[in-house]
C-alpha cells in the first residue's frame, strides 16, 4: 500500500476549499483509492488562513488493504506532504511542517498582505528570501503567479484555484490523469469551458518549467 | 457533491461525504422524525444540512430550537410520542441541556433519543475545551464514539436500536475532526418514517416528582446493567448488528486501548516507528465500558505491559485501574503520564510520545523538519481571522471606543463579534459562556462606578440573554446592553434567528422585535440604531451614558456578508448595467493618519506603493461591501463616494 499527502493552504476566500473537494472527488472514479481529509471551518474563514487536506491510501492490485497501513489521521504528519499547494506564498512559509525533500510545492507569488503588516507594521519577508529558506527542505519548488494569470484570461481572481490544480497536476505525483480531473470540472462544477481553460493554464505553466 | 446526494436511496452506493454530512444521512437510515439542534461548531453543519433537505424527507420535521436546553426537550417529547428524535449540538451545548438531560435519562424513551454531541479538543471553534464523557457517569447514558466517518453514521443509526431496546437515551460522540473529515461513505438502505405517533400518559415513567425519582434511577441502572451484562456477553452486539468495539491481533506484550480518532492516530504513528505486531484494542461503546473484553485482552495475550492512547482527560484509563484493581490484574500502564491532557492528539503527537514510551527514537529527519518549519512560523506575521469588510460589528466597536475614549468596562460574549479582543479593538473584556457577557455585567455594574457595558449578538441574546436582560432591568443595574442585531447567527454560519424573519428552512415568518420585548419587560431606555450612521450611534451613546440605571441599545444592521451574498445572487440574474456606488481614498488628501486602516481596520483597505516608491492607501473595490463607515469617519475628508449611473434603478 502506498500513501500519498496534498496539502493546501491559503487564505479565506481562495477557493481552498473548492480544490480540496475536487482532489477528493477524483477518487470516487478508483475502489482500490482510500482517501481522508479536512478543510478549514469557522471562524478562521473570516480573512485568516485556511486549508485544505487531503490523503491518498493506494492499494496496489492484488493487494490486501490493511489498516495498519492506511491513512486516518485528517491531518498530514511532519514531513509527509507529497504536495504542498500554497495559494499565498507567506502561507506556505508558515506551514513548512509539511515539506521535506519529496515535497513538490506549488507556490503561488501573489501575495495577500495580513492585517498585521497593515495595520500593525509586521514584517511580510521577501519572497526570495522565503523560497531560498524553503530550499533546506525541498528543491521541488514550482512558481506561478496564478492570480495574475487568471487576471489576464478571465479578468477576475476566481480561477486561481483551478489553476493551481492544473499545476499540480504537472508534477504528475497524483494518483490521475489530466482527463480524469477535466472530467470532474465539466459534470459537477459550473462554468466547465472557463475551468477547463484556467486547468491547462496552470498545467502548462508548470511543464514548461519542468522540461 | 449536491446536499440533495443524501437523498439517494441506493444501499451500497458509495458517496464523498464530509462526516457532517454523513451524520446527517443517519436519518434517513435510522427512521428519524423529529430533529433539533442549537448550532454550535463542529456539530452546526449537521442542523443546517437537515434544515436544507428536511423538507423533501417525507414525515421528517427538523429546527433551529432557541438554545440546547430547549432543543433536547423537544427530542424527548416527540420520542415519547413514539417518534425517533435526534438532537444535536456541540460540547458545551450539553452544559445547557445538562439540567434537562438528567432527568430525561432516568425517564427513558418511546422512540429511540440520540444526541449527536461534537467534542472539540484544541477548542479550534469554541471557548473552552472540557472532556463530556463524564456526563456518562452522571446521567448513566451508553456513549458511543467512532473512529471513522463511516462509523460515525453507522453507530448512529444502531443507537436508536440501543436506545429503544433499553429504554435510554444514547449519546453519540464524534470529534471535531470527524465532524469536518471527508470520507468515503457507504450508504446503507432506508428505514421509514411513521407519519404521527401517540403520547401513552404513565406517570411511574414521565413524571419524576420526588416520590417517583429514586425509583426512576433505580429503574434506569436496572436496564444499564442489562445492557451491560448482554454487552458481556456478546448479546447486545447480535441485537445491534455489529460491535462497537474492535481488536487488531498482533503478537507484541505490548498492548494498546484506544478509542475515537486516537484509535488511527496510533495506527499511523506506529507505522511510522515501523511497529507492526501490537495488539490494539479500540473501544467504540466507553460506556458501560465491557470490563470482560478488557480482562480478556489482557489476559489471553499475556500483556506486560499497556498504552492507553485517548484525548483530553483519563476517562479510559481511571476506569481500566478500577478494573484491574477488583480483578488483582497487575500489569505496567501508561496513559496520561505520558500523553498531554489537553489539547487534541495528531499522529505527529502520538508518535513522539510512544517514541519515548518504547525507547525507540522519533527520526532525525522529522526533528529537522520541525526545527527548520517553527523557525519559519515564528517568521511569518500572525494572519488573525477578523471582521468581514463592513461587517457592523467594526462600526458598532469603534464608535463605542470613540464614545467612551476607551475609558469603558466591556464585557463581551460569544460570535463573531468576540473579534473585539482582538487588535484594532481590543475591547472584550471578557468572554465566558453565552450570555455572561451581560450576566457579569449586570452584577459589576452595582459595584462600581466605572461605564458598564456588555455587547451582545442576536442569536446569543435569545439562548441566553433575555433572562440575564430581564434580571438587569428588574435590578435596575447601572449599565448600558448593546444587542447586536445582525440577523444571523454569522459565527456559526448565517442559521436564521428569531430577528431575521425566516424559519429554520428560511420560509417567511413574523420576526421578533427585540426593542419591543425589552420594552415589554418593563426596560425605560430603548433605542434602535445602525451602526452604519455612525453619528447617530456616537450621539445615542453619548445620551445613554449620560443617564443612570439599565439601558439597551438594538444596534440593528444585517451581517455582512450574508447581505452580500443575498446582494450577489440577486444581481447576478440582472444582465442590463447597474448602478454602482464606489468608495475611493484620494491620495492628494490622505495624511496616512491610519484612522480607517488602522483604528478602523477594514480589511478592504490596504497599502500599495506607486511608481515614485511612495507609500499610499487605497480601497479594493472588489472587496468593499459600501458600508460608507470609513466616508463617514475619515477625519480629512479624504474618502470620496461616487455615484455612477443612478439612473437606473435597482440597486439598494
Ligand atoms: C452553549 C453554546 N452553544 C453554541 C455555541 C456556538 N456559538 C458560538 S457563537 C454563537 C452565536 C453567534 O450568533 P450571534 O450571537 O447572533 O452573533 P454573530 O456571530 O451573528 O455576530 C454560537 C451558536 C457556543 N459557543 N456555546
Ligand atoms: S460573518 Fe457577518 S457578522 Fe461575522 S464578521 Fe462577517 S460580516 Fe461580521
Ligand atoms: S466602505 Fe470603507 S469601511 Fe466599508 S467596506 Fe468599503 S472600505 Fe471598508
Amino acid at each position: 500500500m502506498k500513501k500519498l499527502n496534498v496539502q493546501v493552504v491559503g487564505v479565506g476566500g481562495q477557493g481552498a476549499i473548492l480544490l480540496g473537494q475536487i482532489l477528493k472527488l477524483a477518487t470516487l472514479e478508483h475502489k482500490n483509492i482510500d482517501v481522508v481529509g479536512t478543510e478549514t471551518r469557522g471562524a478562521s474563514q473570516r480573512e485568516g488562513c485556511v486549508d485544505a487536506t487531503i490523503r491518498y491510501a493506494i492499494t496496489e492490485e492484488g493487494e490486501e488493504y490493511d489498516p495498519r497501513r492506511g491513512v486516518h489521521g485528517v491531518l498530514i504528519p511532519t514531513g509527509e506532504a507529497d504536495i504542498l499547494i500554497a495559494m499565498e506564498p507567506l502561507e506556505a512559509f508558515r506551514n513548512l511542517n509539511y515539506v521535506s525533500e519529496k515535497t513538490n510545492i506549488i507556490l503561488n507569488t501573489y501575495k495577500i498582505l495580513p492585517g498585521t503588516v497593515i495595520s500593525e507594521g509586521l514584517e511580510y519577508p521577501e519572497i526570495d528570501d522565503m523560497v531560498e529558506f524553503m530550499k533546506q527542505l525541498t528543491d521541488k519548488i514550482f512558481l506561478i503567479n496564478a492570480n495574475e494569470l487568471s487576471k489576464e484570461v478571465f479578468g477576475d481572481f476566481l480561477r486561481v484555484n483551478v489553476i493551481l490544480l492544473g499545476a499540480a497536476l504537472a508534477t504528475e505525483v497524483l494518483p490521475f490523469n489530466y482527463e480524469e480531473i477535466e472530467n470532474i470540472l465539466r459534470h459537477k462544477f459550473k462554468d466547465p469551458e472557463k475551468n477547463l481553460k484556467a486547468l491547462k493554464i496552470g498545467y502548462d505553466e508548470i511543464k514548461k518549467q519542468i522540461s | 457533491m449536491a446536499i440533495e446526494d443524501l437523498l439517494i436511496d441506493e444501499p451500497g452506493r458509495i458517496l464523498l461525504l464530509e462526516g457532517n454530512h454523513a451524520m446527517a444521512r443517519a436519518v434517513l437510515e435510522a427512521g428519524v422524525g423529529f430533529s433539533s439542534t442549537y448550532p454550535g461548531t463542529p456539530a452546526s453543519e449537521i442542523g443546517d444540512i437537515l434544515a436544507k433537505v428536511g423538507p423533501k424527507i417525507p414525515n421528517f420535521y427538523s429546527e433551529y430550537s432557541v438554545n440546547e436546553a430547549v432543543a433536547l426537550e423537544g427530542a424527548a417529547g416527540a420520542s415519547w410520542a413514539g417518534i425517533r428524535a435526534l438532537c444535536t449540538m456541540k460540547h458545551v451545548g450539553l452544559n445547557v441541556a445538562s439540567d434537562a438531560l438528567h432527568t430525561i435519562a432516568q425517564t427513558g424513551v418511546k422512540g429511540g433519543l440520540v444526541l449527536i454531541m461534537a467534542s472539540d479538543a484544541g477548542a479550534y471553534s469554541s471557548q473552552s475545551e472540557q472532556d463530556n464523557r463524564w456526563f456518562s457517569y452522571h446521567t448513566f447514558m451508553p456513549w458511543i464514539e467512532p473512529s471513522t466517518l463511516q462509523e460515525a453514521k453507522d453507530f448512529i443509526v444502531s443507537a436508536f436500536d440501543l436506545s429503544e431496546k433499553y429504554d435510554v437515551p444514547v449519546i453519540v460522540c464524534p470529534s471535531s475532526r470527524i465532524c469536518h473529515g471527508m470520507g468515503k461513505i457507504e450508504l446503507k438502505p432506508f428505514k421509514k418514517i411513521p407519519e404521527k405517533g401517540k403520547f401513552v400518559s404513565d406517570m411511574t415513567k414521565y413524571a419524576n416528582a420526588t416520590f417517583f425519582s429514586v425509583e426512576h434511577k433505580k429503574n434506569l441502572l436496572k436496564r444499564i446493567k442489562k445492557l451491560s451484562r448482554n454487552h458481556l456477553k456478546g448479546k447486545l452486539q447480535k441485537e445491534i448488528g455489529f460491535d462497537y468495539n474492535k481488536i487488531l491481533e498482533g503478537d507484541s506484550k505490548t498492548g494498546f486501548i484506544t478509542t475515537g480518532v486516537s484509535f488511527g492516530y496510533t495506527l499511523e504513528a506506529l507505522e511510522q516507528l515501523k511497529i507492526f505486531d501490537v495488539p490494539i484494542l479500540r473501544l467504540g461503546l466507553l460506556y458501560p465500558i465491557n470490563d470482560n473484553l478488557i480482562i480478556k485482552f489482557i489476559e489471553d495475550r499475556g500483556l506486560e505491559k499497556l498504552i492507553v492512547v485517548e484525548e483530553l482527560m483519563p476517562f479510559i484509563e481511571n476506569r481500566l485501574k478500577e478494573i484491574f484493581f477488583d480483578a488483582g490484574i497487575k500489569i505496567e500502564l501508561h496513559g496520561k503520564d505520558t500523553f498531554p491532557d489537553y489539547h487534541e492528539l495528531n499522529i505527529d503527537i502520538v508518535r513522539d510520545h510512544l517514541a519515548k514510551l518504547l525507547n525507540v527514537e522519533t527520526p532525525a529527519k522529522i526533528k529537522n523538519i520541525q526545527k527548520i518549519a517553527k523557525k519559519a512560523f515564528t517568521q511569518a506575521p500572525r494572519r488573525d481571522p477578523t471582521w468581514c469588510p463592513g461587517c457592523p460589528h467594526r462600526a458598532t466597536f469603534y464608535t463605542l471606543k470613540k464614545v467612551t475614549r476607551d475609558q469603558g468596562v466591556y464585557g463581551c460574549d460569544i460570535g463573531c463579534y468576540a473579534m473585539a479582543i482582538k487588535p484594532p479593538m481590543n475591547m472584550g473584556h471578557w468572554i465566558i459562556c453565552m450570555g455572561a457577557g451581560l450576566g457579569v455585567a449586570e452584577g459589576m455594574a452595582h459595584k462600581t462606578d466605572q461605564q458598564v457595558f456588555a455587547s451582545i449578538g442576536d442569536s446569543t441574546f435569545f439562548h441566553s440573554g433575555m433572562q440575564g436582560m430581564l434580571n438587569a432591568i428588574y435590578n435596575d443595574s447601572n449599565m448600558t446592553l448593546l444587542v447586536l442585531e445582525n440577523k444571523w447567527t454569522s459565527m456559526t454560519g448565517q442559521q436564521p434567528t428569531q430577528t431575521t424573519g425566516l424559519d429554520s428552512h428560511l420560509q417567511p415568518i413574523q420576526p421578533v422585535n427585540i426593542a419591543t420585548l425589552a420594552k415589554s419587560m418593563g426596560a425605560k431606555y430603548v433605542r434602535t440604531v445602525d451602526p452604519y450612521n455612525v453619528r447617530s450611534l456616537q450621539t445615542t451613546l453619548i445620551d445613554a451614558m449620560s443617564r443612570k440605571g439599565f439601558k439597551i441599545v438594538v444596534c440593528s444592521r444585517e451581517c455582512a456578508l450574508q447581505a452580500d451574498r443575498t446582494k450577489r445572487k440577486k444581481l447576478s440574474a440582472i444582465t442590463r448595467p447597474l448602478p454602482k456606488v464606489i468608495y475611493q481614498i484620494d491620495p492628494e488628501r490622505c495624511q496616512k493618519c491610519k484612522e480607517c486602516i488602522s483604528i478602523l481596520g477594514c480589511p478592504a483597505i490596504t497599502k500599495g506603493k506607486n511608481e515614485e516608491g511612495e507609500e499610499y492607501y487605497y480601497i479594493e473595490t472588489a472587496r468593499c461591501t459600501n458600508c460608507g463607515v470609513c466616508y463617514e469617519i475619515c477625519p480629512n475628508s479624504a474618502i470620496t463616494k461616487t455615484e455612477i449611473n443612478l439612473h437606473l434603478e435597482g440597486i439598494d
